[in-house]
This record gives C-alpha cells, sequence and structure tokens, in this order.
C-alpha cells in the first residue's frame, strides 16, 4: 500500500492522472466549502437549471451551521414584498454590518475618558476611511432601530406572533430591546457633550429603579460611580461591544431557528382562521433557499448597502462630533437619542399615585409596557388573523404609535421648557455645541463690524450670507411676543433688536485666521448682561478660518 | 432571476466605485501630503485644520472667560493684575527661559501648557522683572487642583500659540526713546496723560505699560519695594540743592543710579538703586514729560 506524505495524492494520481486528480480534489473542497454543492452543483445553479434528484441544494441547509437556520425553502406567497417588508433580513444585514465596521472602529479605540475623544479625533483625520466608516457605523445603527421597531410592527399587522409564534414574538421583543442597548450604550463612546449629556439622562433613570436602595445599587452598577467617569465609560463599552452582541447573536439564532421550524406565517388571508399552514407548502408553491431567495437576498444586500454608502460618500450624512465630554458643563436643551425621547417626555409628567415622575415614568411604566409587549402573544386570545377580525387590535397599535409620537415630541426641548427667548434665540443662532447658522457663514463674509437687525441695509452686497442670517435673526426676534410670563414674571419684550459685532481675534501672515462673533440681543427692559456688566443679553463665539462649516464641517 | 442578478451586480459596482472615490478623496496620495508649501488637499488633512481650528475656537472662548482679566483680550496683559503674553511670551519670556534654564527642553507650547495646568504657586523670575503681580498664577489643571480638563487647556494652548505668526510683526514699535540724557530739551508735559500712563490706561511709546506703579504707592507711607511717591513732588524740590523738582525727578526716572538718597539702605542693593535703568528707553520725550508734569502735581 502506498504511504508517507501526500499518500492519497500519489494514489489518485496513479489512479486518474494529473489533471483529473487536481479537478478531483477541487471537487471535493468545493463540495466541503459548499457543505453539499459540488462544481457541477454549483454550476447548475448559476446556470437556473431545475435541480436534480434528490435536490442537492437541500444539504447546506442541514449540513452548514449557518444555513441551517433558513429555511431551505420558502412558500411562494412570502417572497414578495408584503407581507414581510423584508425587515426581519434587513436586521441581521444591519446587524452585521455594525459588527464588521465596529471591529474596525475597535482598532482605533480605547474606552477612557482621558483618550476616546482623542481616538475619535484620529479617527476623523488620522486614519483613512476612518470617518467613513464611523458614519456607516453610526447610519446603520439608527436605520437599525429603525428597522427593528418596523419588523415588529409589521408583525403585529399580520398578527404573526400568534400561536405557533409567540415565543418567536418573546425572543424578538428581546432583540428589539438588546438593538436599543446597542445603539445606547455606543452613544456614550465617543465621550463628546452630546454623548455624555444624552446617556446622562438615561443612566440617571436607573437610579430611580424603586426601592431607593435597589436603584443606587443599579445606578452604581451602570454608571460605576456616582457619576458617568471612567468606570462607566469602561462598563458601556464592554456592553457594546461585549455583553449585548453577545446575548442578540444568541437571540437571532434561536429567532431564526423559529422560523426554519415553523415557517414564515403566510399573509393572513390565506389561511383558515385558527390555521398555519406554513410548513405544509405543495411542490408547486415552494421557492428554493438556493438559489432564488439568496439572490434576492443577496440584492437586498446590496441596496441597503448602497443606502448606507451613498449619504455618506455624498457627505449627506455625517456622524455628530461634539466638544470633548465635560462634567462640569451641562449644554442648554439637552436631549436623549431620538428612540428615546418618548421616555424624557413622559418624564415630563406629573407623577402618579405619589411616586415621583422619574420613577413611575422613567421606570415603572416602560418596565410594564416591555412585560406587556413579551406576555402579549399569550394574552391576545383571539385566534384570527385576520384584519378584519382585529379591528381593537389594530386599533389599539395605531393609538400606541400616535401616543409615541406625541410623547416623543413632548421629549423635545419645544415643549414645556420656558427659556427666556433672548437665550432661545443665543442658542438658536449661535448654540454652544454644533455649528449653528451664524459659524455657518463663510469666513470671508464675516465682515468686522457691527451689524445691526434694525439696519440691514447697511450690510454690504458682498456678504449675502451675512445678509441672510441677519434677515433671519430680524424675523425671529420679531416673531418673540412682546409680553413673556417666565417664573412667574412678566417680562417686557419690546423694542428687540439684535446685533452682530465681528472682529478679528488672531491673524497669521497679516491675514485674519480667527474672529470674534459676538451676539449681543437688546430689548427695552434688558437687564446688565453679568459677564460683559453691559446692558443686553451676549453670546460669544470664534470661528476659525480653518473651522470649514461654511462647507459643512461640523 | 437575470434581471436580479444584473441589478445586484450593478449595486455591488456603484459600492465599490463609491467607495473607491472617498478613499481617493482621503488624502494618502503622495500630492494631497501637508507640506510646509502646500496646506494638505486631502480629506484627514482638511479635517486635521479643523480640529485645530475648532480647539483654537474653544481655547478662545475659554481664554476669554478665565484669562482675560488678568491677560487682557488679546493678551496685552493687565498692569498690576498680570503680565503681556502678545507678544511677549514668544520675543522675551520663552527665549529668556530657554536660555537661562538649560534643562527646559520643551516647546513654547509645552512651556504655555506647563503654566496654565500648574500655575505659577512661585513668583517667577519673569514676573518679578516686570515689576511683580500681587496675584500668582492659578493652577487651571484638573491633575493640578484646578478647574479645566486636560482638552481645555490644549484648548487654551492652541489659541495662545495662534499669537506667535505675528508676534514679531507687532513687537517692532519704531520710536525716538528718551533714553538716559537728562539734559534733552523736552515737549511741554501733559499731567492729565501722565496720570493715564501712571495708572496703566495708556501705554508708552514702546507699546508697554509704565511699570510705577508695581513698586510704588500713591498711599502716604506705604512702602511697595519702592517709596510712597505720596508728596514727592515737594520731597524732590530739597533732595539736591540746586536741582529743581523737575531735575531731580527727571534724574530718578532716566538716571537711577546718579544720586542715592544717603541713610536708605531699604531701596539700594549692592551699592545699586532698586530703582531699575533703562526705564527711559521704554518712553518717549513725550511720555516722560508727562509723567514728569504729573509726578509734579503730587505735593
Amino acid at each position: 500500500m502506498t504511504s508517507g506524505p501526500f499518500a492519497t495524492w500519489r494514489r489518485m494520481i496513479k489512479e486518474h492522472g494529473l489533471i483529473k486528480t487536481v479537478f478531483l480534489r477541487v471537487d471535493d473542497s468545493v463540495t466541503r466549502i459548499t457543505t453539499g454543492l459540488n462544481i457541477n452543483d454549483l454550476r447548475s445553479v448559476l446556470r437556473g437549471d431545475a435541480p436534480g434528484k434528490p435536490n442537492p441544494r437541500v444539504k447546506p441547509h442541514t449540513e452548514s451551521a449557518l444555513f441551517h437556520i433558513v429555511p431551505s425553502f420558502y412558500h411562494e406567497a412570502v417572497t414578495k414584498f408584503y407581507p414581510t417588508f423584508r425587515l426581519g433580513m434587513l436586521s441581521t444585514m444591519l446587524f452585521f454590518v455594525e459588527i464588521m465596521t465596529g471591529l474596525f472602529l475597535m482598532i482605533y479605540y480605547t474606552p477612557a475618558p482621558g483618550t476616546a475623544y482623542d481616538n475619535m479625533l484620529k479617527i476623523l483625520s488620522n486614519v483613512p476611511m476612518g470617518q467613513f466608516i464611523r458614519d456607516i457605523h453610526r447610519l446603520a445603527a439608527e436605520f437599525m432601530v429603525v428597522a427593528v421597531w418596523l419588523h415588529m410592527g409589521r408583525t403585529f399587522l399580520t398578527g404573526s406572533y400568534k400561536k405557533p409564534r409567540q415565543f418567536t414574538w418573546a425572543t424578538g421583543v428581546i432583540l428589539l430591546i438588546v438593538t436599543i442597548g446597542l445603539s445606547y450604550t455606543g452613544y456614550l463612546l465617543p465621550w463628546d457633550q452630546l454623548a455624555y449629556w444624552a446617556v446622562t439622562i438615561g443612566a440617571s433613570m436607573a437610579d430611580a429603579a424603586p426601592p431607593p436602595e435597589v436603584g443606587q445599587a443599579v445606578g452604581l452598577l451602570l454608571k460605576g460611580g456616582p457619576d458617568l467617569g471612567a468606570g462607566g465609560l469602561l462598563r458601556f463599552y464592554l456592553l457594546h461591544v461585549f455583553a449585548l452582541p453577545l446575548v442578540a447573536i444568541l437571540f437571532i439564532f434561536v429567532h431564526y431557528y423559529k422560523v426554519v421550524r415553523h415557517g414564515h406565517s403566510l399573509p393572513p388571508e390565506m389561511e383558515q382562521i385558527g390555521e398555519d399552514t406554513a410548513r405544509k407548502v405543495s411542490q408547486d408553491k415552494r421557492v428554493p433557499f438556493l438559489p432564488d431567495v439568496l439572490t434576492n437576498e443577496l440584492v437586498w444586500f446590496g441596496i441597503l448597502m448602497v443606502a448606507l454608502v451613498a449619504p455618506v460618500a455624498l457627505n449627506i450624512y455625517t456622524a455628530p462630533l461634539e466638544h470633548a465630554a465635560n462634567p462640569s458643563s451641562t449644554p442648554l436643551h439637552t436631549v436623549a437619542p431620538w428612540y428615546f425621547l418618548f421616555i424624557q417626555g413622559w418624564l415630563k409628567l406629573p407623577p402618579v399615585l405619589g411616586i415621583d415622575s422619574k420613577t413611575f415614568w422613567g421606570v415603572i411604566f416602560p418596565t410594564i409596557l416591555v412585560g406587556l409587549l413579551l406576555l402579549w402573544p399569550y394574552l391576545d386570545y383571539n385566534p384570527s388573523r385576520r384584519y378584519g377580525d382585529r379591528r381593537l387590535a389594530l386599533a389599539a397599535m395605531f393609538v400606541v404609535i400616535a401616543i409615541m409620537v406625541i410623547s416623543s415630541y413632548m421629549g423635545t426641548p419645544g415643549f414645556a421648557v420656558t427659556t427666556a427667548p433672548q437665550i432661545e434665540i443665543g442658542h438658536e443662532f449661535m448654540p454652544g455645541e454644533q455649528v449653528g447658522p451664524v459659524r455657518a457663514i463663510p469666513f470671508d463674509q464675516m465682515l468686522e463690524g457691527t451689524w445691526s437687525t434694525q439696519d440691514l441695509e447697511a450690510i454690504p452686497d458682498d456678504a449675502p450670507q451675512l445678509r441672510h442670517i441677519m434677515e433671519e435673526l430680524a424675523a425671529t426676534i420679531a416673531a418673540v411676543p412682546p409680553v413673556q410670563v417666565i417664573n412667574d414674571k412678566t417680562v417686557l419684550y419690546s423694542n428687540m433688536f439684535g446685533e452682530l459685532t465681528i472682529s478679528v481675534a488672531q491673524t497669521r501672515d497679516g491675514e485674519p485666521v480667527l474672529k470674534e462673533l459676538i451676539l449681543g440681543i437688546h430689548w427695552d427692559e434688558e437687564p446688565i448682561d453679568p459677564v460683559t456688566g453691559q446692558p443686553g443679553y451676549f453670546v460669544y463665539t470664534y470661528v476659525s478660518s480653518d473651522s470649514n462649516y461654511a462647507a459643512g464641517g461640523h | 432571476m437575470q434581471s436580479k442578478i444584473f441589478l445586484g451586480t450593478l449595486l455591488f459596482i456603484i459600492l465599490f466605485v463609491a467607495t473607491g472615490v472617498v478613499l481617493l478623496n482621503e488624502g494618502i496620495l503622495p500630492e494631497q501630503q501637508t507640506t510646509p508649501t502646500n496646506p494638505g488637499t486631502g480629506r484627514m488633512q482638511i479635517e486635521q485644520r479643523a480640529i485645530l481650528g475648532g480647539s483654537t475656537e474653544q481655547g478662545a472662548l475659554l481664554y476669554l472667560g478665565n484669562c482675560s482679566s488678568c491677560h487682557g483680550r488679546n493678551g496685552e496683559g493687565v498692569p498690576g493684575k498680570g503680565p503681556t503674553l502678545n507678544p511677549d511670551l514668544f520675543t522675551k519670556h520663552f527665549p529668556q527661559i530657554k536660555s537661562t534654564l538649560g534643562g527646559f527642553g520643551g516647546t513654547v507650547a509645552d512651556f504655555i501648557r506647563l503654566t496654565i495646568s500648574a500655575g505659577r504657586p512661585i513668583e517667577s523670575a519673569w514676573a518679578i522683572e516686570q515689576g511683580g503681580y500681587p496675584q500668582r498664577m492659578p493652577t487651571w489643571g484638573k491633575a493640578y487642583g484646578g478647574p479645566l480638563t486636560e482638552q481645555q487647556v490644549e484648548d487654551i494652548v492652541n489659541f495662545t500659540i495662534g499669537w506667535e505668526a505675528d508676534a514679531g510683526a507687532a513687537q517692532v514699535i519704531e520710536f525716538d526713546a528718551a533714553g538716559s540724557d537728562v539734559n534733552k530739551e523736552l515737549p511741554a508735559g501733559d499731567a492729565a496723560r501722565g496720570e493715564q500712563l501712571f495708572a496703566q490706561q495708556v501705554k508708552q511709546a514702546s507699546g508697554s505699560n509704565a511699570s510705577c506703579t508695581a513698586c510704588h504707592s500713591l498711599v502716604p507711607g506705604e512702602v511697595k519695594t519702592g517709596p510712597s511717591l505720596a508728596g514727592v513732588a515737594a520731597r524732590a524740590e530739597t533732595r539736591v540743592a540746586g536741582e529743581t523738582a523737575e531735575q531731580y525727578i527727571r534724574q530718578s526716572i532716566q538716571q537711577p543710579n546718579a544720586f542715592l538718597v544717603p541713610d536708605n539702605p531699604a531701596y539700594v542693593a549692592n551699592g545699586k538703586s532698586l530703582m531699575p535703568e533703562g526705564l527711559g528707553n521704554l518712553m518717549s520725550d513725550q511720555d516722560l514729560a508727562d509723567l514728569i508734569a504729573y509726578l509734579l502735581t503730587l505735593q
């Protein structure tokens, strides 16, 4: 018998000749990689031939770890856009995009307060494609939150959570929570003002968990200290890159496996009430996963990636980055991430049953809702999935959506937060964080001098953007009601006007490189500004010629 | 099926092309690099400048809120509170540090960072030379017990360093100095302007503040290094026989060592007056005449 090195090769060459042997070995390798399809099978897939019998294309579903969690065939009815809208698949793809871009970002990131923000600046300015990857990571995270919510809404709409898919729904609720958790923990990592304060709002909710002893312990566990600091950042980081992805992967597998087990639920009108025929698909209604569904999914992946890459490549979307986190300076109008605005809105509601707002609306009520969501399939006793039989449930769904939208609006600073108009105007035109309209005036149009909303004609024609912003300022000021009640005091805002004073703060080779902009707001009953000692209200800012705000810099 | 394959292929081509275009624009090509003559045209190079620009803006704001009350809005210094930073820091102070303290290996940025962060718990030789300041530079960095984060200190450093580019240009002021010649004809003095000079509300011809108040009080009997100038006009009248008060005061400013008040060792060290020499080099004839006119009003 042949023995020694390459025994099989030598034996095969003796038997078949060299060329045939190479072909057989490659064929063997392809079969291993595809877990069941040899070169001929693969070729017939690509040519669009009908599969042979027994169908070799089913093999990967039984042999491969990845393919065994997707069904080997779909019912023709669920391969259309309705009823799935591809939302579950898109969520999974977005999760995959997040893992890939996240791994890249991890290379350049250290979760420590002193370095995290520096790392962000390095990623933006010193890593080729760094900003591109970060923007996609951020955008895909927003997409993912949307996709998961919509997926859940769709499942409710078509009643697909009903028997036998109750547990699938429950794992989906957990995946929703994990998705929001991933997005939220990632929000903190840039360690800028936006991240720090938005997360501080949410993390303070943990402190409000009843009873106080528990709240304190939970808050301490999450934040690693009384305030967010080095400990908190590290914990959020570990949740973001390790714990939550682990839970997500586990539940995605369970969630997917349940789909293999029960099949995709058919459009409600196709089935008898109380019946589930998703697994009883006649041969002529079957669409095989390989190659039809997979091709379809790859096309969707392409569409998704273009939807992510296009706004980033065209500079339509840029992930925000504000100034480095400063625990001792709270920016005006701190808001939670948009998907948590509804809770911020609830926090403005009055206490219930003697429980303070933060504890009731921030902890108890959301917990009840999550519990209700998890258990909903077990509570809903209506066996029918048909729209006509579920008028109450569908009405309830739209009421809940409306409540969420209204609550989210209530979470914005525009609702039930009274700030003096001069502060609002100052914040709107020259915010402490982000760019704002005044700073976005092109540098060479920031003409030295004092420009007043009372004398717009004085602004030279070669500064159209300066004039435009001053006109907007004039319009905003004109819209201020002359009499306002602020903190129970009546204040007269008559004869209000604004002044923008621009001067050169620094030069280089005689050219201005830094300009000082002072926005002064004046009215009849103006107080003495505590900083300048002058009557009126003043906001200061500086703009560097390198900052690029006019061209969309951030 | 064919149309899907076509669409998918098209989408992936778009993806690769778009990503490639982004990559080529990033700033990895040789012609996009920053050189002494070329500011660099890649996205990363523009971003680097924008980050520095943004830091400078933040620094300017922090400087305005925390530093300007003692060092002036444009670093010109506030007499009696804080020394001139722009341009003295770059043209005099730091060069002096480099030449006298051989052990300081850092750049001017390192020096500014050090001084802002750790403050000046002990009066520096420079401050003493400037006439001394009643308040020390506080510590600003969090690591030294101050209020500012490392990033904020860095922002202020970036703003302060921005003065350096034009510091040399700003420093050269051409004028005819009064010097040490006590016999030169002086124009008529304006006592009101002399008072402003003394109170450091206007500058001398050199662009710097008159440093009288650093050592001389106007409160009778108060000694701040030098004697109180309350009643100086009356004293000057009788100090040296044959000299008028005007002559005596003028000599004291231009030639402080020409006459040492006998039996007054508090104002003398190593046989020389503590009154610095060369003050006349910082003022014009008019400045000198105005100051003398003012001092003569202090009967």
